[in-house]
């Protein structure tokens, strides 16, 4: 099992390509989490393909989308949450109502994107999105299911299951049988606990070059026609990206996804290539709301604009 | 084990020593990867490996790749270098002896001390050119001072050999490490619970559910989250330009602790009518005193000055007008506490001494101690 990052499903069927491109130092980090069986955790700018990753990865070993796990973490995310959770209102309201199902546990629990992972038989892949976003105590709370692999539902230790449920499959204890791929992504808005840490592999993806660049927006967007799209075109867009970049001190600078965002939109409407040549003001580039998130970085560009066409 | 029979030992070693928190399974995941064949064949690839397994922000790459540079100089020539590369793929397949440790995590929260041998080995190694031993810069950096005579007697460096771009990562150097700050900054806290309704209130269940006779719904309360707030206010400029190093580190871990508001302010010498929000500090940036403390009655102010210690002589209009800012601050009702980054024994005579002894402010040096006594008196906690 190995990742390549040239976006093929494992059968290589060129028309089923997975646009997204991992450096050669990506590929090698994947494959060396895939093998140790370490989580990786990835960081870099926003908008530069880090929640992307794990799809693609998904897509190059072969794994189908129902063992494809994600789960988004917010803020109010508690690590139980993600392995299972039981529904217990529901069951005391059913014990109220006379029903016979709230008898046992197990009709009440359900399985969160880990629990499911490690449930699941079959190889699979987790991601675990944006884990800076939670509780400063909730990567620690996750320390033995990423290191063993397995989860305990604390309350069916001790129970005796039916018949039926043991025929269902129910067990206090689930023990991974194919590690599944875990990838964890970070903004890096907080940091996180070093007993956490030391368990993950890390990569930083950083902005990608000019030539990827170009590679990444022509795998992303197709025109009118499903064709790939006018080569000067892509690279104009491309180039007044970067030059945006250039300014620094932005709080959002526009990234990879913005980028496609924008080609997009260029593209549905025609827009001619020439349009997007040489050093534009911001203003007279076509469809600029796409590129800029804060008002703040709005008025900086404009500002240095500005003063450039004053020259 | 010498270092000849493990190369990455050594690697290892050297980045417990920079505080990197490395167990004994970080170091058995690198043999096991290796015996995989990662990180095998190269240079680069070898650096890499360590890296992603090792190191977990590009700031720790970036030293680990330093620290990697000392022990296998670019430099090496091609027979050096595959002899050291024969040797890290030995050592992986030798991984059985120290197996046993593999669950004991005991030794893996605190790094400790340099393992002795390794340092040994340094002192007989020939010095390489390029080859800087890590350790001669440390005594020239140590703020406080710890610094014992074996590191000082150690040989000087060919200083010639030292390739012009080379760049000097003091990072791991610092006074406080970033670990500890984070560390430290866990303690600011002040718990309330505000925000959404997430959590279970299990008492105000049953009042609800003994009122309506069964239970319908639970109630829910929010949960308890951090509401510290923290006010920053750095002294920029002049004899402050040595520092900033180490005063934006702590500012950095500062916005990534997990606090509720974290704002910074610059200021020269001494705050008299503005604070300014960058450190340009340029009339755009300028805020006058009272609008920037307007909303932070009940929080943490944390100064981060030399009062004049750096400069060595005493200034009694600085005194006074640093004075008059701190009773400023308290009226705000806010809990002040002072860093300095210059070392409390030399601040006997200087400006630094009269303010503290005049304005009653709880002034300490800018080391861990001193920081975990600040956090205390930014919650408005005596010591």
């Amino acid at each position: 099992m190995r990742y390549r990052g040239d976006g093929l499903p494992p059968d290589g069927d060129k028309n089923r390509v997975f646009p997204y491109f991992a450096d050669g130092g990506l590929r090698d980090a994947v494959n060396m989490a895939i093998e140790l069986g370490n989580p990786l955790l990835v960081k870099g700018p926003p908008g530069c393909g880090k929640t992307k990753l794990a799809e693609s990865i998904a897509h190059e070993l072969g794994v189908p989308e129902e063992n494809f796990f994600k789960w988004h973490i917010k803020s109010t995310s508690r690590a139980r949450d993600g392995i299972y959770t039981i529904d217990l209102v529901r069951r005391l309201q059913d014990a109220q109502m006379g029903e016979r199902r709230a008898q046992t546990l197990t009709p009440y629990i359900r399985f969160g994107a880990l629990g499911q992972a490690l449930r699941s038989g079959a190889q699979s892949v987790l991601l675990i999105d944006e884990i800076d976003k939670a509780d400063i105590d909730f990567p620690n709370d996750l320390l033995r299911e990423l290191d063993e692999k397995k989860f305990t539902i604390e309350e069916l230790v001790g129970v005796v299951l039916t018949e039926d449920e043991i025929k269902a499959g129910w067990q206090s204890t689930y023990d991974a049988q194919n590690r599944p791929v875990i990838i964890i992504t970070s903004n890096d808005e907080k940091e996180l606990p070093d007993a956490f840490l030391r368990r993950c592999f890390f990569y930083y993806i950083d902005f990608p070059k000019k030539e990827r660049l170009l590679e990444i927006v022509t795998a992303n967007v197709l025109d009118k026609d499903k064709m790939s799209p006018d080569s000067k075109m892509v690279e104009h867009a491309v180039t007044q990206i970067l030059r945006f970049r250039e300014i620094g001190d932005l709080r959002k600078a526009p990234a990879t996804s913005e980028l496609i965002d924008w080609v997009r939109i260029l593209l549905h409407w025609e827009v001619a290539a020439g349009k997007l040549a040489g050093d534009k003001r911001l203003i007279d580039l076509p469809y600029w709301q796409a590129l800029f998130k804060y008002e703040r970085d709005l008025s900086r560009v404009r500002e240095l604009h500005g003063e450039k066409s004053k020259q | 084990m010498t270092d000849e029979s493990s190369p990455l030992l050594e690697a290892f070693y050297k980045l417990r020593e920079r505080q990197f928190p490395l167990g004994v399974q970080e170091y058995l995941n690198a043999l096991r990867a290796i015996s995989r064949g990662f990180g095998v064949g190269s240079r680069e690839r070898l650096v890499f490996m360590c890296q992603t397994l090792w190191a977990k922000s590009p700031d720790e790459q970036r030293q680990f790749a330093e620290i990697f540079e000392l022990i296998l100089p670019p430099s090496l020539s091609e027979k050096e270098l595959s002899e050291y590369l024969n040797a890290v793929e030995k050592e992986s397949s030798q991984p059985e002896e120290i197996k046993g440790s593999d669950q004991h995590r005991a030794l893996d929260s605190t790094p400790t001390r340099p393992i002795e041998s390794g340092k040994e080995s340094e002192d007989q190694r020939q010095p390489e050119p390029g080859d800087v031993p890590s350790i001669w810069i440390r005594p020239r950096l140590n703020f406080t001072s710890q610094s014992s005579p074996t590191e000082i007697d150690l040989p000087a460096p060919p200083v010639r050999d030292w390739p012009i771009n080379h760049h000097m990562d003091f990072i791991g150097q610092l006074p406080i490490t970033r670990r500890n700050m984070k560390v430290s900054w866990r303690y600011l806290r002040l718990m309330r619970r505000i925000g959404q309704r997430v959590e279970l209130d299990i008492p105000g269940t049953i009042e609800q559910t003994y009122k309506q006779g069964v239970m319908l719904e639970p109630v829910l309360m929010p949960r308890r989250t951090n509401q510290a707030q923290l006010l920053i206010l750095t002294d920029e400029g002049g004899s402050m330009v040595p520092f900033r190093q180490t005063t934006q580190a702590l500012l950095q871990s500062a916005a990534q602790g997990r606090l509720r508001r974290v704002t910074s302010y610059f200021f020269h010498d001494v705050p008299l009518l503005y604070l300014f929000n960058n450190p340009l500090m340029s009339q755009k940036h300028a805020e006058e005193i009272d609008n920037a403390l307007g909303d932070f009655s009940g929080a943490g102010v944390l100064i981060l000055s030399d009062g004049g210690a750096a400069r060595g002589n005493l200034d009694e209009n600085r005194v006074n007008q640093t004075a008059n800012f701190l009773k400023k601050l308290r009226e705000s009702r806010l809990n002040v506490a002072w860093l300095n980054p210059v070392p409390a024994e030399r601040w006997t005579g200087t400006t630094a001494e009269r303010i503290r002894e005049e304005c009653n402010v709880r002034m300490r040096s800018y080391d861990r101690d001193g920081l975990d006594a600040a956090v205390n008196a930014l919650r408005g906690r005596e010591r």
